[in-house]
């Protein structure tokens, strides 16, 4: 989808980008990392709006001289208003469309499918200023989509929303791929964001990508066989003390949770041995992993905040 | 949660999509339509401009023998005679009340609500943005400065009872004439107050530092360049110099006495021009950094 090589930027003296080689996949595929990492510079690159060093490739068309085929095949929903004034929804997508070489008719009619498909089908006629954040949000995602794009960027899209919308928000975004056919790139503060619908991660810091895989790998990195969450029938509390004369360390999550680290070269089995011999019994166990977000503070560095 | 979804039968695209060298006529288009939204626009423009076309009409068609009394009896113009270049001044006006409404606040308005990454974040380029702005507004100035002009010299050519050839042909000749003038003030009126409009983030600043230049900073320059006998000073003045190149054209310096004598033509022109050119490099300028710098993640 996405491949960059020794891709490089810098603002005089400052390096935006410092080389950067990276080959990005997935479905949906979470952009990380804190202010200043490089990450709306990758994106100008990636769209061909600015100069840079190196090779950066989107969707198979080169970033140096494609731009304008990559911008009409990719959707862009920004973090910021980027409305048009006393414009409503339906046109503001039939606009978008147009732009985007759609034939009126067409962008017409994808217009109000998109809008219908961000839920907006009773309010499309409406000015956009004087929706609510959540309805600008969603107009924002119905103009990113409308052209029919194969990859969206998608930058802070539930900022501001309560709950229930940004729950809402999600919702669509993980069922665009399935239903639409197109890749996602999602550019986001929040990790439980990322952690709840990507598939793959891309984290970067100081200009360059320091981690770009499956969030699988991302979590199971520090995966240890010796560091399990355990699910037992009956007090867990017992358990942990069963297991504390062993040299195991224990915390108790509730009543039926908790997570272990055995001591150095001890096997689950010792686990089992401890439970059987107590007579508790355990009902399910794994290794333990990270969360995206202990797993982002590890990889840029524990200084450093999303 | 799903049921919050709702495809109406997604399908992907398959059909062609337009060049993207045509985008500019759709962004035209809109402009076009943006500027027909709302009686204050466009609509009160033209609705003004029927009435220096009503005026004309009257000095040609009702009092067309009568003399005009604007040249102090020196000469003996007709109000026929004087209707074209009598009422271009009118012209003027009105396409200004038009840039106010409509012109000034184009860009700065785009930057005022985000529309920049609307337009850059897709294929289209700058040069896509500032024609298709260019265009649609140009023509609602046209409409006014450019149409209204035409339409009065062919009224005036519609009356002339002439047989001789040679006048009559001077009268078709006032219509390309007023064409030439037109578009000229078009371009006057259409590319100097966006360049305003690019120099600014807000339309409220746009509106007013347009109206500055064109009421304070013209009349002063206009005034000193009249009394101190520095027609090239004068002719920095957009409706002076406008206002000398139509009475040139129109053959009134000579009807109307010494206003205007002393500003060269050539310098009105090259005003108008080189004023109009600044103006589209500065909305150029804009538009290329605002291209660069208004797409990107927050993160």
């Amino acid at each position: 989808m996405i491949e960059l090589v020794g891709l490089a930027k810098s603002f005089g003296a400052v390096k935006a980008l410092a080389g950067v080689t990276a080959k990005i996949d997935g479905k949906l595929v979470g952009l990380l990392g804190p202010n200043g990492s490089g990450k709306s510079t990758l994106l100008k690159c990636l769209l061909g709006l600015i100069p840079f060093e190196g090779r950066a490739t989107v969707l198979g068309l080169s970033s140096a001289t494609d731009g304008q085929a990559i911008r009409d095949r990719v959707g862009y929903m920004p973090e910021q208003e980027a409305f048009l004034a006393g414009m409503s929804a339906v046109e503001l997508c039939t606009y978008a469309a147009e732009l985007s070489g759609l034939p009126r008719s067409e962008a017409i009619q994808r217009a109000h499918a998109a809008l219908y498909y961000a839920g907006l089908e009773e309010k499309r006629y409406q000015p956009i200023d004087g929706y609510s954040t959540g309805m600008k949000q969603r107009v924002k995602l119905a103009q990113a989509l409308v052209h029919d794009p194969e990859l969206l960027f998608l930058d802070e899209p539930t900022n501001g929303l309560d709950p229930h919308s940004r729950e809402e928000m999600l919702e669509l975004i993980s069922d665009l791929p399935q239903r639409r056919g197109c890749a996602i790139v999602l550019s986001t503060h929040l990790l439980p964001d990322v952690e709840r619908v990507c598939d793959h991660a891309v984290i970067m810091r100081a200009g360059q990508v320091r981690f770009a895989g499956t969030i699988d790998e991302l979590r199971g990195v520090r995966g240890d066989e010796r560091q399990l969450a355990v699910d037992v029938k009956g007090d867990a509390d017992k358990l942990a003390a069963a297991l504390a004369p062993t040299g195991a360390t224990c915390n108790v999550q509730s009543p039926i949770k908790l997570d272990v680290d055995l001591p150095a070269n001890a096997t689950s089995e010792l686990l089992f041995a401890t439970a059987r011999t107590h007579g508790l019994q355990v009902r399910g166990i794994e290794v333990r992993r990270e969360s995206v977000e202990a797993a982002f503070l590890r990889v840029i560095g524990e200084d450093a905040a999303p | 949660m799903s049921s919050a979804i709702h495809d109406l039968g997604y399908k992907r695209y398959v059909g062609t999509r337009r060049a993207s060298s045509t985008r500019w006529r759709v962004i035209a288009r809109h402009q076009l339509a943006s500027a027909w939204k709302g009686w204050w626009r466009w609509k009160l423009a033209a609705l003004l401009a029927v009435i220096p076309a009503i005026v004309a009409a009257v000095w040609i068609f009702l009092l067309a023998d009568k003399l005009s009394l604007l040249t102090g009896g020196r000469v003996p113009v007709t109000l026929a005679d004087g209707a074209l270049p009598m009422t271009f001044g009118g012209y003027c006006s009105i396409a200004f009340v038009a840039s106010l409404t409509v012109g000034a606040s184009i860009i700065a308005g785009d930057v005022q609500s985000g529309a920049f990454v609307f337009y850059f974040a897709r294929s289209t380029r700058p040069i896509d943005y500032l024609a298709g702005k260019l265009v649609g507004y140009a023509i609602v100035i046209a409409s006014i400065i450019a149409l209204g002009p035409v339409l009065v010299a062919i009224m005036r050519v519609a009356l002339s009872t002439t047989r001789d050839t040679h006048e009559l042909v001077a009268h078709l000749a006032l219509i390309p004439e007023a064409l030439g003038v037109g578009l000229l003030a078009t371009l006057a009126y259409t590319a100097i107050p966006l360049g305003f409009s690019a120099l600014v983030k807000k339309r409220s600043q746009a509106l007013g530092l347009w109206a500055a230049y064109y009421i304070l900073v013209g009349s002063v320059l206009a005034a000193v360049g009249l009394v101190g006998g520095l027609g090239w000073l004068a002719s920095l003045d957009v409706a002076t110099a406008l206002k000398a190149i139509a009475d040139a054209v129109f053959d009134l310096p000579a009807l109307m006495g010494p206003k205007h004598v002393g500003i060269p033509i050539s310098a009105c022109v090259i005003s108008i021009v080189g004023q109009s050119a600044l103006a589209l490099g500065i909305v150029y300028w804009k538009l290329s950094t605002s291209q660069k710098a208004g797409v990107g993640g927050a993160t």
